[in-house]
């Protein structure tokens, strides 16, 4: 039998099939978790997330016209659950965390006097990057997750947001000025 | 120097395939001569593998979420397992039409009084014309009523009034 599209999926849902949405969440659990790992930074976090985002999914697959794609359509609804959560969550913690949008680079440095081996670097590296991303301001992290991380196209990540590819193409080209600069040094050493 | 400015943008657009053929070959024909651009290339390379990296989710816990998933949405869809606000906005909503519906008859009953009054029956069917006491069918979204309306002498006000409806 014939794989079911994303939008028969949602007919069915919409339908009240049960196996259809437990279907649908299988598809697309992983790029729920993905996107509101790397917006929100935790597991925790992330899987409250992806649960609310697919109760939103579930009650609002009657209302999928077809405007946009599922694939869009999916995204725009987990991203903003995720960003709603965030800045939940950021009411409580502004105080610790300071300013997002002026991130301190010199603390995702290494002191030069470290040399551990290239492959402990590398990992070291992939760890300083992350969290390089994490400190992005949202807005740029956001399109940074839709297009890197799940591999959406700029004009895709326009529609999610709402905003234009060109505007999209600005906000990545200067996400990654800010993770080049931030991990710099690391990049030299790791070269040496 | 310029040149590599000139290219930063494309580098980013490059790393993530959302280049054309041309503007690639353009590219690539810069990178083969630039050291410095092709560090920048493998940099934001090396930061989208690091950033697709995410933690495994153990089996269990995605059934779970699934599981409460599935109760969640369930109950936000069965009439009896409604919560307290979303009843309160269904009498709301009922309370509304039921407004709506009253309204639109209210004028019906306006619109039919004044072309009785014209005599020329376009709002509705006289079914008795003896005397001075009318029955006026009128199409309307409220069919619990019936409409009665009193033909006044000359000079007089019609008198007009419902039975039936909830």
């Amino acid at each position: 039998m014939a794989r079911a599209t994303d939008e028969e999926l949602l007919a069915a849902i919409a339908g009240r099939d049960n196996s259809a949405g437990r279907e649908f969440f299988l598809r697309h659990r992983q790029g729920a978790f993905r996107v509101a790992y790397r917006l929100l930074g935790n597991e925790a976090d992330a899987l409250d997330v992806v649960e609310e985002a697919f109760v939103k999914i579930m009650k609002a697959a009657a209302g999928f016209r077809g405007e946009a794609s599922v694939r869009t359509w999916f995204y725009r609804i987990v991203t903003n659950t995720a960003l709603d959560a965030r800045r939940r969550r950021s009411r409580f913690v502004t105080l610790e965390t300071g300013d997002e949008d002026a991130p301190g680079p010199k603390d995702l440095l290494p002191s030069r006097e470290e040399t551990p081996p290239a492959a402990a670097l590398r990992k070291e590296t992939a760890q300083k990057i992350r969290e390089a991303v994490a400190l992005l301001g949202e807005k740029h992290r956001t399109v940074f997750v839709l297009v890197v991380v799940e591999g959406l196209s700029y004009r895709e990540t326009a529609e999610v947001l709402g905003i234009s590819p060109g505007t999209v193409m600005s906000r990545l080209f200067y996400a990654r000025k800010y993770l080049q600069e931030s991990l710099r040094k690391y990049m030299e050493t790791d070269s040496e | 120097m310029s040149d590599c400015k000139k290219f930063a943008r494309a580098i980013s657009a490059f790393v993530d395939g959302q280049l054309d053929d041309r503007q690639t070959r353009g590219l690539e024909a810069h990178l083969a001569g630039c050291p410095s651009c092709r560090a920048v290339l493998e940099s934001w390379r090396a930061a989208n593998e690091a950033a697709r990296d995410v933690p495994a989710v153990d089996e269990k816990h995605w059934e779970e979420i699934w599981q409460r998933v599935e109760k969640r949405s369930a109950g936000a869809q069965t009439p009896t397992t409604l919560r307290h606000s979303a009843v309160a906005a269904l009498s709301l909503w009922r309370a509304v039409w039921k407004g709506a519906a009253v309204t639109a008859l209210a004028a019906s009953i306006l619109l039919a009084a004044y072309f009785l009054m014209r005599g020329d029956g376009a709002a509705g069917r006289p079914a008795s014309t003896g005397g001075r006491f009318e029955v006026v069918s009128i199409e309307v979204e409220a069919p619990d009523y019936d409409v009665f309306v009193m033909a006044p002498e000359e000079g007089e006000l019609p008198v007009i009034w419902l039975e039936g409806g909830a």
